[in-house]
C-alpha cells in the first residue's frame, strides 16, 4: 500500500559549470517506495541522490524530501534532513582509523541514544551484514566489499525515512548484491522508502515489483515498473 | 558471563568520541606545551614584577624628610606641630630641633672647642626630621605634602634620591609587565587558532562524514573548543606547578641576607585570573579559527 509522497521534484535541473548534469527532472516517491534509479555513468543519477541529501544545492526547480524543502532549507538545519534521509555513498566515506564498530554507531552516538540500545542495534547490523568478528578491525583494513557493507550498516542502523544508495553492490559479488538486496527489501517492508541507484540489470530482475527510474544524459528517459527492457 | 560479554562490548562506544584525537596527537601536544611555557613565562614575570615592586615599595619606606620652620613662628606652636605630626601612623620616627638645640647639636659635632658666643642671635631654625613609612594607601609624596602644609613650615627637604629610584622601578615594572604578558597572551592566542587550524585540516575528512550523517556544527565544533579547554587547563596547571616550585627554589635565596627580598607566590585571587585568562584567550582564539576555517 502506498502512501502520501515523501520525495518531490519538479523540473529540477543542475549544471557544473555549465554543463547540465541534471535537467527538468520531475518525480513523486510515494512513503514505503522502493525504486531503482538506472542509466548509464555519467546519466545524473549520484548528482540526484546528492540533491536529495542536501548535499548539492538546488538551482532550478523545487524539491521537498521527507517533509523538508531543500530549496529552503538553511545549512543549519542541514543536519536535520540527514538524520531522516541516510545514503550509502559509491566512495563508502568510513573513517578508515575508526573500527567497524564506531564507524557503524557515527549516526546513532550524534542522535545522543543511550550506549546499550547503540550496542543492540550495532550488533543487529553487524550481524545481517555479516561483519561479525571484524566490529574493532579498523575500517581501513578492510576489502572493498566489506567497507561497503560498513557503509551500507551506517546507513541503516538509524531506521531512516529514506534511504539513498549509490551503487551499493558496486564492490560486492553478485551473491552478496542479492543479499544485500534482500536486507533493503526487509527494511523497505519496514516502511523505510528505498531509492537505489545502479546499473546492475541482475538487481532490477530480482525486484521486479519495484519501480524503475531511467536516467540518460541528465534527462529522464522514462519509468515503469517490471525487469528492464533491452533498451534500459 | 552474557552480562560481562556485552559491558566489554559497550566500553569501546562509551569510550568513542566523535572526533579521531589520534589523528591530532602532535596538535594537542603543541597545544599543551605552548601553554604551558607562555603561561610559565606570564607567571614568572608576573611574579618577578610583584616581588621587584614589593622590594621597591620597602625601599622607599626609608624615606626621610626635613622640615624647616620659619624663624618667627611661635616656638610652642611649631612644638604641638612636633607632636601632632609624631602621633601620624606613617610617621615612623620624629628628630626635633629647637634653634639652639639645633645650634648645640652642630657644637658638639664640629668639636667642644668651638664657640658660637659671638653669635648675636641664632640663625638657625626650628627644624624636624621626619623617618617616613609610606604605603600604598599613603605614599611617600603625599606624606611630604601634609608635612609642607603644616602651619609655620618654610621649607621641606628629603631624600628624592631614594624615593624617585623607587617610584621609577615600579613604573618601569608595570610599563614593561603589562606590554610583556600582553605579548605572551597573544602569542598564546595566535599558538592555539593556528594550532586548532592544523587539526582541523587534518580533521577534514572526519568532519565531512560527521557532517553527512547527520552531525551539526556544535557536533563537531564543540568537542575540540572542549578538548582545547581542558589542554589549557592542564598547560596552566603544570605552568603554575612550576612556577610555584621555582617561587620555592628563588625566596630561600633572596629572602636571605643580604637581600632580603620579600617575595610571595600569587594569591588565589591571581591563580584563578592567570586560568580565567587562559580559558578567555583559548576560546576566543579556537572559536575565531574554527569561524575562519568555514566548518
Amino acid at each position: 500500500m502506498l502512501h502520501k509522497p515523501i520525495i518531490q521534484l519538479r523540473h529540477v535541473s543542475h549544471s557544473f559549470a555549465g554543463f547540465w548534469a541534471l535537467k527538468n527532472i520531475s518525480l513523486d516517491v510515494s512513503a514505503g517506495e522502493f525504486i531503482f534509479l538506472t542509466g548509464p555513468s555519467g546519466a545524473g543519477k549520484t548528482t540526484l541522490l546528492c540533491l536529495l541529501h542536501g548535499t548539492l544545492p538546488i538551482q532550478r526547480g523545487e524539491a521537498k524530501i521527507a517533509g523538508y524543502d531543500l530549496r529552503r532549507l538553511s545549512a543549519g538545519k542541514l543536519h536535520l534532513l540527514r538524520r531522516d534521509v541516510t545514503v550509502v555513498f559509491q566512495d563508502f566515506k568510513v573513517l578508515p582509523l575508526r573500527s567497524v564498530r564506531e564507524n557503524i554507531a557515527l549516526p546513532l552516538i550524534i542522535r545522543r541514544l543511550p550506549a546499550l540500545q547503540i550496542q543492540r542495534r550495532v550488533s543487529a547490523v553487524v550481524r545481517g551484514l555479516q561483519l561479525q568478528g571484524k566490529e574493532d578491525t579498523p575500517c581501513g583494513h578492510l576489502s572493498g566489499g566489506e567497507q561497503q557493507r560498513v557503509a551500507i550498516a551506517r546507513s541503516i542502523v538509524v531506521n531512516p525515512k529514506v534511504l539513498l544508495a549509490d551503487e551499493p553492490t558496486g564492490n560486492l559479488d553478485p551473491e552478496y548484491s542479492l543479499r544485500l538486496l534482500d536486507i533493503f527489501g526487509k527494511f523497505n517492508a519496514h516502511g523505510t522508502t528505498v531509492l537505489l541507484a545502479t546499473h546492475d540489470h541482475n538487481l532490477l530482475r530480482a525486484m521486479p515489483q519495484s519501480r524503475i527510474v531511467h536516467l540518460a544524459y541528465g534527462q529522464q528517459q522514462g519509468e515503469g515498473y517490471g525487469p528492464p527492457s533491452s533498451e534500459l | 558471563m552474557g552480562n560481562s560479554k556485552e559491558k566489554d562490548m559497550v566500553r569501546p562506544l562509551l569510550s568513542s568520541d566523535l572526533i579521531s584525537w589520534k589523528n591530532i596527537r602532535i596538535e594537542q601536544w603543541i597545544a599543551f606545551f605552548g601553554v604551558g611555557l607562555i603561561m610559565f613565562l606570564a607567571v614568572c614575570a608576573y611574579g618577578s614584577s610583584k616581588c621587584l615592586s614589593t622590594l621597591a615599595q620597602s625601599a622607599s619606606s626609608d624615606v626621610q624628610a626635613q622640615a624647616f620652620w620659619s624663624p618667627d613662628y611661635p616656638l610652642g606652636k611649631i612644638r604641638s606641630e612636633w607632636e601632632m605630626a609624631d602621633d601620624l601612623p606613617t610617621v615612623v620616627e620624629t628628630i626635633t630641633f629647637t634653634p639652639s638645640q639645633a645650634l648645640q647639636h652642630i657644637q658638639q659635632e664640629l668639636g667642644a672647642g668651638l664657640d658660637f658666643s659671638w653669635l648675636d642671635k641664632n640663625p638657625l631654625p626650628p627644624t624636624a626630621i621626619f623617618r617616613l613609612s609610606p604605603s600604598k594607601d599613603q605614599p611617600a609624596m603625599d606624606i611630604i605634602q601634609q608635612i609642607r602644609d603644616l602651619p609655620g613650615v618654610d621649607r621641606v627637604h628629603t631624600n628624592p634620591l631614594q624615593l624617585y629610584t623607587a617610584k621609577a622601578w615600579r613604573e618601569l615594572l608595570h610599563s614593561v609587565l603589562w606590554p610583556f604578558i600582553s605579548v605572551l597572551v597573544l602569542t598564546q592566542a595566535v599558538l592555539l587558532a593556528n594550532t586548532v587550524r592544523m587539526a582541523l585540516f587534518k580533521l577534514e575528512s572526519d568532519i565531512h562524514v560527521l557532517r553527512l550523517v547527520g552531525a551539526n556544527r556544535l557536533d563537531c565544533q564543540l568537542p575540540i573548543i572542549i578538548r582545547m579547554l581542558c589542554l589549557t587547563a592542564a598547560g596552566t596547571t603544570v605552568a603554575l606547578g612550576g612556577a610555584k616550585l621555582l617561587h620555592f627554589q628563588v625566596s630561600a635565596i633572596v629572602s636571605s641576607p643580604p637581600l632580603h627580598i620579600p617575595c610571595s607566590f600569587l594569591s588565589w585571587t591571581e591563580v584563578f585570573a592567570v586560568f580565567l585568562c587562559a580559558f578567555v584567550v583559548t576560546g576566543l582564539s579556537c572559536s575565531l579559527a574554527i569561524h575562519k576555517h568555514g566548518m
